[in-house]
């Protein structure tokens, strides 16, 4: 019983962490460092003169509970998880847009740009 | 005359011959007729050995020409040879093979033409042996009788009287006679039979050859056509040989349907343009062509849970799809770029729409594959870490945790497939929103179009190493009409554009 407390605890941190985190930039992307798809959305990023604020959460504290965490927030959105879990996770404006599946959706419809612009990531 | 002469050298060579085979009994008989002889006619007497070989040799005649089978005969008529011996004499002292054309029905002559034909032991014509020994007797007789008819007439008068001869043997006068020519002319109505009967048995034996392989080519013709659509002709050459997984040959089979059902959506645009169809109805053949790539990405996607491979190596497409495809499948910023010219006329909107879709394209891909290197970078890095001593034994922990990352990193395999595929769908969708129904539709035709030519570009290519092959091993004539030959084949796939 106390473990889940805990564990609930742990996550309602971690979901304030993520809130923090997400609002602190424009672009957050949760990551981990070896996952190659996490690499893919960073280099999408970057060629748009985006520079993102990336949390490898191989190397946060908690970042297992942080990644439960975005599990549950994505699990309302169908996402493919890799080997590394549900990552990459990213925040645009504070708000979650998703994995990396949506990121490449909103790209090719060309709704990611004008959010980037809009959350102050990108300039004209 | 050829016959004749052949048969005097014959005649003679029998008699030398016949000395070899000469045992007591018949050199004895040979004395008696040869004094016999010598004391009745000086001239004949001189032809007399040969004669007396002739007539004497004839039981074993048929032995001095061992190859020859008339044994039949000579069991057959023994005393009737000798009979015959003693008429061929009288008749040669008549010169009756020569003026006794009135006298054919006699028994002597032809007994006498029989003996000449029997001695000879061959199967020659009976005219044949009828001047070989009219010839023999013919140089005797004039002068033995006085002879009715001059030597140097005597051949054409033979060979008159050979041929009437011939007839009447033919026609069988006599029982005897009749019997050995039949007997003779069985025999070899008999070989000729044999021999028809052989040549039609060979020719059917061939026949029959000639039709399995014929089957075997054509069910081989429809394995390799089946296989090579479905790439798993060259999965087999290639390293990985033929150790296709069941998941992967389904995916092929169910591969080979979707590409039949997409030439009929294919047509169904066509028609649909060609109809110049209301957008309303045109719109629903166009959003089933959609949805129909859309069920070929979800069986890539359902393929990619347990064999990425496959699909990132195209076994199931043809080789020059496979060639210059981009992850598993079209790069979506070229298929922009191949429709754009048959999208025409554009407004200014849709081609900055259409711009900003292959741009997007464009960087997503890349992105993409940054990934994808990353993932082999890293792949690379752990395949060649640690000791790389071949002993595998010595280090086993070692190796299998290596083994661990590496199976790891190639999960992902899996979400960059679907990924590229993921990509692709988006673009095709974004199409579909940028452009008008028609314009759609010519979009969707153009690349069904496109692939469909790249697929035939396959099999032409197939065909042409056989060609080159041929060019550089020979030079015979054969190797040009051969070449025309794949040369018009060629040109019939090409009509089929």
């Amino acid at each position: 019983m106390r473990m889940v407390e805990n564990d609930r605890e742990g996550l309602i941190m971690a979901y304030e962490r993520i809130t923090l985190m997400a609002s602190n930039n424009a672009v957050v992307v949760f990551s981990v460092s070896t996952c190659c798809m996490c690499h893919v959305v960073k280099r999408l990023l970057l060629g748009l003169g985006v520079g993102p604020t990336v949390y490898e959460l191989d190397q946060e504290r908690g970042g297992r509970e942080i990644q439960a965490v975005l599990s549950q927030l994505l699990s309302a959105s169908p996402v493919m998880s890799g080997p590394h879990g549900v990552v990459p996770v990213v925040f645009i404006g504070g708000k979650l847009l998703g994995g990396v599946d949506k990121v490449m959706s909103c790209h090719i419809n060309g709704s990611l740009v004008p959010l980037l612009k809009q959350a102050g990531a990108l300039w004209l | 005359m050829a016959n004749e002469r052949t048969l005097v050298c014959g005649v003679q060579g029998s008699f030398h011959t016949s000395t070899k085979f000469f045992d007591e009994a018949e050199s004895d008989y040979f004395g008696e007729l040869e004094e016999a002889l010598i004391h009745g006619d000086p001239i004949t007497s001189s032809h007399g050995p040969k004669k007396g070989i002739v007539e004497t040799a004839r039981p074993p005649t048929l032995e001095i020409f061992p190859s020859w089978p008339m044994r039949h005969q000579h069991h057959q008529h023994p005393t009737v040879e000798q009979r015959k011996s003693e008429q061929s004499v009288e008749s040669s002292e008549e010169s009756g093979s020569v003026k006794d054309t009135a006298n054919t029905t006699s028994t002597g002559v032809i007994g006498g033409a029989q003996s000449q034909v029997q001695c000879r032991g061959r199967g020659a014509t009976e005219g044949e042996a009828q001047k070989g020994l009219v010839v023999i007797m013919a140089n005797g007789a004039p002068q033995r009788t006085g002879a009715q008819q001059p030597p140097p007439s005597a051949p054409q008068i033979q060979y008159d009287n050979s041929h009437t001869e011939k007839k009447k043997i033919i026609a069988g006068s006599t029982r005897k006679d009749g019997k050995l020519l039949d007997a003779k002319t069985l025999r070899r109505l008999a070989q000729n039979r044999e021999a028809a009967r052989k040549s039609r048995l060979r020719k059917k034996a061939y026949v029959q050859q000639l039709e399995t392989s014929r089957i075997r080519l054509q069910q081989l013709e429809h394995d390799l056509q089946r296989a090579r659509t479905q790439g798993m002709l060259l999965a087999g050459c290639g390293a990985s040989s033929g150790e296709m997984s069941s998941g992967a040959a389904m995916f092929n089979m169910d591969y080979t349907n979707w590409l039949e059902e997409e030439g009929r959506h294919v047509s169904d645009l066509r028609a649909g343009l060609d109809a110049h169809l209301i957008d309303n109805n045109l719109s629903s053949i166009v959003d089933d062509c959609i949805t129909h790539y859309d069920t070929l990405f979800h069986l890539k996607a359902r393929l990619a849970q347990t064999d990425a491979f496959h699909l990132l190596t195209g076994l199931w497409t043809s080789p020059a799809e496979r060639c210059f495809m981009w992850m598993g499948g079209f790069r979506p910023s070229d298929l922009i770029k191949i429709v754009t010219p048959h999208l025409d006329p554009l407004t200014e909107q849709q081609v900055i729409r259409l711009c900003s879709l292959q741009q997007s394209s464009q960087q997503a891909e890349e992105a993409l594959w940054q990934g994808f290197d990353q993932l082999h970078q890293f792949l690379s890095a752990t395949l060649s870490s640690g000791p790389l001593s071949t002993d595998v034994g010595a280090d086993v922990s070692n190796y299998a945790g290596l083994m661990d990352i590496a199976i790891e990193k190639i999960s992902s395999l899996e979400n960059f497939v679907r990924q590229a595929d993921h990509l692709r769908r988006q673009t095709l969708h974004q199409l579909r929103e940028i452009l008008t129904t028609r314009q759609a539709a010519r979009c969707l035709l153009a690349i069904g179009e496109y692939y469909r030519r790249l697929r035939a570009l396959s099999s032409v290519w197939a065909t042409r190493p056989r060609e080159a092959l041929i060019g550089n091993e020979t030079a015979s004539p054969n190797t040009v009409t051969d070449l025309q030959a794949i040369q018009q084949s060629q040109y019939a796939h090409y009509s089929a554009f």
